[in-house]
């Protein structure tokens, strides 16, 4: 394999390596507009041009691929190639806007990160303002996406997405010289679900999130790592929140799962958790009880409904939920209700799991951890219709739920009739859930418990890797991780001391589980996916992926 | 005078394939065709055929870089795109021989091995797209090119595509991307078309004039082309002369013939009986040349070369006596900031901004420092784009800025070397980039920083 | 250290050494002199605030004012610089489009909380539009503890009278001219009453 030696430091990579990858590898920063590691090299920019030896002249460190004994010098090291960089940066800023303070991008844009760093900056401008190319600003390109040209450095990078990732290729440049505007097909809204991903791969303010737009500025928030519970996919992504509330979802590169891509679903799926009004304090028979008294009676009703007419329970757990909340959902059944019927499906879509809704990212179903509850012993079993049927006919003790609403589309109305069918012919019903929802109010006892954003646990996607997430948020009020509410239930009447704590948890279920066996709960939280742009360069030396 | 490709260009009924074979048009080819590929690529080498398009590169070894992999297929692109300033010998070759064209094209295709082949014309030339379409219907017609080339069992199928008038669609990539259906962005190289060229399998892309040449070597033997010329550069040349002559137009002359004499002779002297002031001898991509310059050099690659330009594709644009050499200027640097692609960045900004430069030099607001400002815009440009057009656009600037200095002087002042009171912050106002200007203007250009040496 | 003056004089064991003697008595008859002095001239230190007011600088720090632009809009841009730079953080900004193509956008809430403002002036130094200025406004006693009563919004930044009345303050750029219509009803000038 070729060795190739960057600002004196040496590194062996793969055959066809382009030189920006080895300077990647081995963490020596190459400036960059138009290379993106998912995305076709294309050498556009000029900003990665490098000194290596044997060339005439700078040669561009993106599309170079490195033959063994090559001899690298980036900016950093090379007069020549930090001369020709500046003139590049300089080039770049002649007919931008400069307008900072009102870009929204300021704080985490390449060009700016770029101008201010000593190595490539050009600290001076000959041209005035009022001598610039003026191009089109607010531009509509839809629901997503707000466009402001002149801020443009013509990186192609939203066009070459839009052609080769999606193939939608609704982007494009138009006219010649310094004239080149960026725009959509006919000037139309970007049909393309994916065209929340062109804000994040634009390096500069130019394709903005219209969700995010002047919501806050980026070195206001604090970033939190953790996985889409979007679909099945898991695709990795950042909680950008402030203050308490969550402000964007963006993704996390993960060459393995989503590559560098967010769908414009799970983008917005944060939006959902503000779709009803949350649960924030226990209820039992419509009335607010505190916790302590309420995990008792639960528990005390729950029993005596089963064990004492010699029923079965019924227990239905959400596939929404984590692997540590199933599996002490599982074991508080099944030691204190030798009678039960352990089920997760809400609806009988068996196989849909593995099912791809487009060709890039999103599945069709809409749960995070369905492998994981299929590995934790969950099984389809006869579903709501047929616990509905069991219920009326006096077959069935009472009902234990945990159900967290999608975050991405709706529970069908089919659906939503038979969860309220079901609570209204249960005759004793604890349901922990997250949000008060019409078809959810025959709940005889209804327990608060934390949301996605709220709680930290592992996710198994569809493939079977088990991914961890972080809580980014508090919950409201009184609501708590429902692996907790689980875990008093089981204190309640002495079923067990269980560990709620996700790290303990996840550490008894690799011990017993065989899907999870050799699986090391702090090596998944610390298998952080990367973020691009490279890491390392976040607003005030901020930290975002090492989790909280 | 030499006739090697011009021969029979005089003569309007040699665009009918009649005519044109009874002159022996595709006898070339025929021969060809009896030889195999390596051998005709062989008999270009020995030729010593160098590209007629601007950079001069040897024609037999750009076809031995073809080497088609198992289920690979080779195309030939016929660069019609003759966009360079100044040039308009293409023009000429394939309005009055158009025959001569589609042959050289089916020999350059049949030397690589290509079964299809692409003539891309400039799209300003719509007439020309109609005498070419002619001309290939005939030839297609009489069996030549199709199905079989002339009973050999080589099968050849030749496009005509009209661009829509690009200057970045005459470099070779661009051209190969447009053809493609693209927009006219150049390929960054490597992968070179050699490898990587139209719908990324091997293309090799040849100037009309050079398959015109290629023809007719094949016709006459590479010996008879060997002849002509200077060692080095081998045959003729068109030259398409315009500016300020007596009798612009398009001539042919032998490799290593004169300038001066191919001026006063064929050109017909400068018009209006001016002196020479200056010359651009190969578009406007190649250095300007002082009347003293130019004096001794002869029309061939190295004697340009030695003087510091290059023949490029012959177009030659001859400036009088009294014509404005920043204005001249001005007119150039405004072609590339027109005709920048926009794809990369150098390119993009800094030929618009070199235009702007000099837009504001000539209307009088110019400051002290704008030459200096030019030239470092130009450095910045150089050598730093994806193809040839960045480097292109600076040529003129900077060789008519060295080249005709007192006359940008004129306009603005050179920064002189910082003066110790601009360093300690004390004396006079200045302007946006230097001294005051009377100051200035008496003080003597000094050896300022390396980058404004002229 | 090596020896390079002849004599290293200790000035203050110098001054001290000779006002020794003296000080013991001078001292007291100084301090004795201004007693006296202002003994025997009467004059008013204290003023009848709020019925008389005192005149502040123009670089006094009072509560902020928003400027507006000549056709009364807000030359605020919403660039949460302000925010950015508080040291108290009790700035907080919501921003919205506005109608003008040429103005990317606008502050459809800006909200100081007073109680929490320690009116160190930063913000109006970061500002780089001169849109937020201060006046020379200080007395914000208030009656209600509710955090909402010293929590100013735009409204209050550019209508309330009290804007006139006491005038501008800070401002890093005072060299250039204050437009009138910036501050409304700006008067040079200081109150007095």
């Amino acid at each position: 394999m070729p060795i190739v030696t960057i600002d004196g430091r040496q590194i062996e990579v793969e055959p066809g390596t382009s030189v920006i990858q080895a300077a990647d590898q081995l963490g020596v920063e190459i400036p960059r507009f138009c290379y993106h590691p998912d995305l076709e090299p294309e050498g556009n920019c000029r900003m990665c041009l490098v000194e290596v030896d044997g060339f005439p002249k700078p040669v561009v460190a993106c599309a170079t691929p490195v033959v063994d004994g090559m001899v690298v010098k980036t900016p950093h090291t090379s007069p020549v190639a930090s001369r020709a960089v500046r003139g590049v940066l300089e080039f770049l800023l002649v007919n931008h806007p400069i307008d900072c303070p009102i870009c929204d991008k300021a704080g985490e844009c390449s060009l700016q990160d770029f101008y201010m760093h000593p190595d490539y900056g050009q600290h001076r401008s000959h041209v005035d303002s009022k001598e610039k190319v003026h191009k089109a600003k607010r531009v509509d390109l839809g629901p997503r996406i707000v466009l402001d040209a002149e801020r443009c450095v013509m990186c192609s990078r939203c066009v070459r997405f839009s052609e080769n990732v999606t193939g939608y290729a609704e982007l494009q440049f138009i006219r010649r010289g310094n004239h080149v505007e960026l725009v959509s097909f006919e000037e139309q809204a970007l049909q393309d679900p994916y065209a929340g991903n062109f804000a994040d791969i634009c390096p500069v303010g130019a394709l903005l999130s219209r969700d995010f737009r002047f919501k806050r500025r980026v070195w206001k928030l604090d970033y939190t790592s953790s996985i889409c519970a979007g679909c099945s996919t898991g695709c990795n992504l950042r909680i950008d929140h402030y203050d308490g509330h969550i402000e964007r979802l963006i993704p996390r590169r993960n060459p393995d799962v989503n590559r560098s891509w967010l769908c414009d679903e799970g983008r917005l799926s944060y939006k959902q958790l503000a779709m009803a009004p949350r649960v924030t304090h226990p209820e039992q028979d419509g009335e607010k009880a505190l916790w302590v008294k309420v995990t008792a009676a639960a528990d005390e009703r729950l029993r005596a409904a089963t064990l004492g007419k010699g029923l079965p329970l019924a227990a239905l757990a959400s596939a929404s939920a984590t692997n540590e909340t199933l599996w002490l959902f599982r074991r508080y059944v099944e030691a204190a209700f030798p009678r039960h019927l352990l089920e997760f499906r809400l609806a009988q879509e068996t196989e849909a799991v593995r099912e791809r809704q487009d060709k890039l990212l999103r599945r069709i179903d809409k749960h995070p951890n369905t492998m994981g509850a299929l590995h934790l012993g969950y099984t389809a079993g006869m579903g709501l219709e047929g616990l509905a049927r069991e219920a009326e006919a006096g077959r069935l003790g009472a009902l234990l739920m945990l159900y967290y609403p999608p975050l991405v589309g709706e529970e069908s109305e089919e659906t939503k009739d038979r969860i309220r069918r079901l609570l209204e012919l249960a005759q004793e019903s604890v349901l922990l859930t997250t949000h008060h929802l019409p078809y959810l109010a025959g709940a005889k006892i209804l327990l608060p418990v934390a949301a996605w954003s709220e709680e930290e646990g592992t996710y198994t996607n569809y493939r079977g890797t088990v991914q961890h997430a972080n809580g980014a948020v508090g919950s409201p009020s009184a609501a708590r991780p429902a692996a907790e509410v689980l875990g008093d239930l089981m204190r309640q009447a002495t079923y067990g001391r269980p560990e709620t704590e996700p790290g303990r948890v996840f550490a008894e279920i690799a011990e017993k589980v065989p899907a999870f066996r050799g699986l090391r709960y702090k090596e998944l939280a610390s298998r952080l996916a990367t973020a691009y742009p490279p890491e390392g360069r976040m607003p005030y030396g901020k930290d975002g992926f090492t989790g909280h | 005078m030499a006739d090697f490709l011009t021969r029979h260009t005089k003569d309007p009924a040699q665009k009918k394939l009649d005519t044109a074979r009874g002159r022996g048009a595709y006898e070339g080819f025929r021969r060809a065709l009896a030889m195999s590929r390596q051998e005709v690529v062989a008999e270009i080498d020995a030729s010593g055929l160098r590209g007629r398009g601007g950079a001069g590169f040897p024609t037999g070894r750009k076809w031995s870089f073809i080497h088609a992999k198992e289920g690979q297929s080779v195309y030939l692109l016929c660069n019609a795109d003759e966009s360079e300033p100044g040039t308009f010998k293409d023009h000429h070759l394939m309005t009055f021989d158009p025959h001569l064209v589609l042959e050289g094209v089916a020999v350059g295709a049949y030397a690589i091995g290509a079964h299809r082949a692409y003539i891309y014309l400039r799209g300003e030339y719509a007439s020309i797209a109609e005498t070419l379409a002619a001309a290939l219907r005939e030839a297609t017609a009489a069996g030549i090119i199709g199905q079989s080339c002339l009973g050999s069992g080589y099968d050849l199928s030749v496009g005509l595509q009209l661009g829509a008038g690009a200057y970045i669609c005459g470099e070779e990539t661009g051209l190969i991307q447009s053809l493609e259906g693209k927009r006219a962005y150049p390929r960054v190289r490597p992968p070179f078309p050699a490898v990587h060229g139209f719908l990324r399998e091997p293309t090799v892309v040849n100037n009309v004039e050079t398959l015109a040449c290629a023809a007719r070597i094949m016709a006459e033997g590479a010996e008879a082309f060997a002849r002509l010329g200077t060692r080095q550069s081998a045959g003729t040349k068109l030259i398409s002369v315009s500016g300020a002559v007596e009798r612009p137009g398009v001539y042919e002359v032998e490799m290593g013939y004169p300038l001066m004499q191919f001026l006063s002779h064929e050109a017909g002297g400068i018009s209006g009986g001016r002196r020479l002031k200056a010359i651009i001898p190969g578009g406007t991509s190649v250095p300007v040349l002082t009347a003293e310059e130019a004096a001794p050099l002869t029309i061939d690659y190295e004697s340009m070369l030695s003087a510091g330009t290059m023949l490029g594709s012959g177009g030659m644009i001859v400036f009088g006596d009294g014509t404005s050499m920043p204005h001249a200027l001005l007119r150039i640097a405004e072609f590339y900031a027109h005709e920048s692609c926009g794809e990369c960045t150098p390119c993009r900004e800094g030929t618009g901004w070199m235009a702007w430069v000099l837009r504001r030099l000539l209307a009088g607001e110019g400051s002290p420092g704008d030459l200096g400002l030019l030239l470092r815009v130009g450095d910045n440009i150089e050598g730093r784009t994806i193809c040839g057009l960045g480097d292109a656009s600076v040529q003129p600037v900077r060789s008519f800025i060295r080249k005709f200095r007192q006359e940008f002087e004129a306009l603005a002042p050179l920064p002189v070397a910082f003066p110790a009171w601009q360093l300690h912050g004390h004396g006079p106002r200045t302007g946006r980039f230097g001294p005051p200007v009377e100051e200035a203007a008496q003080s003597q250009p000094v050896e300022g920083p390396p980058d404004y040496v002229l | 250290m090596a020896k390079t003056a002849s004599r290293v004089i200790d000035v203050r064991a110098e001054a001290e050494r000779k006002s020794a003697g003296l000080r013991s008595t001078t001292g007291t008859l100084a301090g004795l002199e201004v007693t006296l002095r202002n003994m025997v001239r009467p004059q008013h230190v204290t003023i009848q605030y709020p019925e008389q007011r005192k005149a502040y600088s123009r670089r006094f720090r009072g509560v902020h004012v928003l400027t507006l632009r000549e056709d009364g809009s807000l030359k605020c841009t919403a660039c949460y610089l302000c925010e950015t730079v508080c040291p108290a953080q009790c700035i907080s900004i919501d921003a919205k489009d506005v109608d003008d193509p040429r103005i990317e956008k606008a502050p459809s809430r800006y909200e100081i909380d007073l109680a929490r403002c320690i009116f160190c002036g930063f913000c109006v130094e970061a500002c780089p539009e001169e849109a937020l200025i201060m006046s020379r406004e200080y007395d914000l006693a208030v009656t209600a503890r509710d955090p909402e009563t010293l929590t100013y919004g735009i409204e209050d930044f550019t209508e309330r009278p009290q804007i006139a009345f006491y005038g501008a303050g800070f401002r890093p750029h005072p060299e250039y001219p204050l437009v009138e219509s910036y501050v409304p009803g700006e008067r040079d000038g200081t109150p007095e009453r």
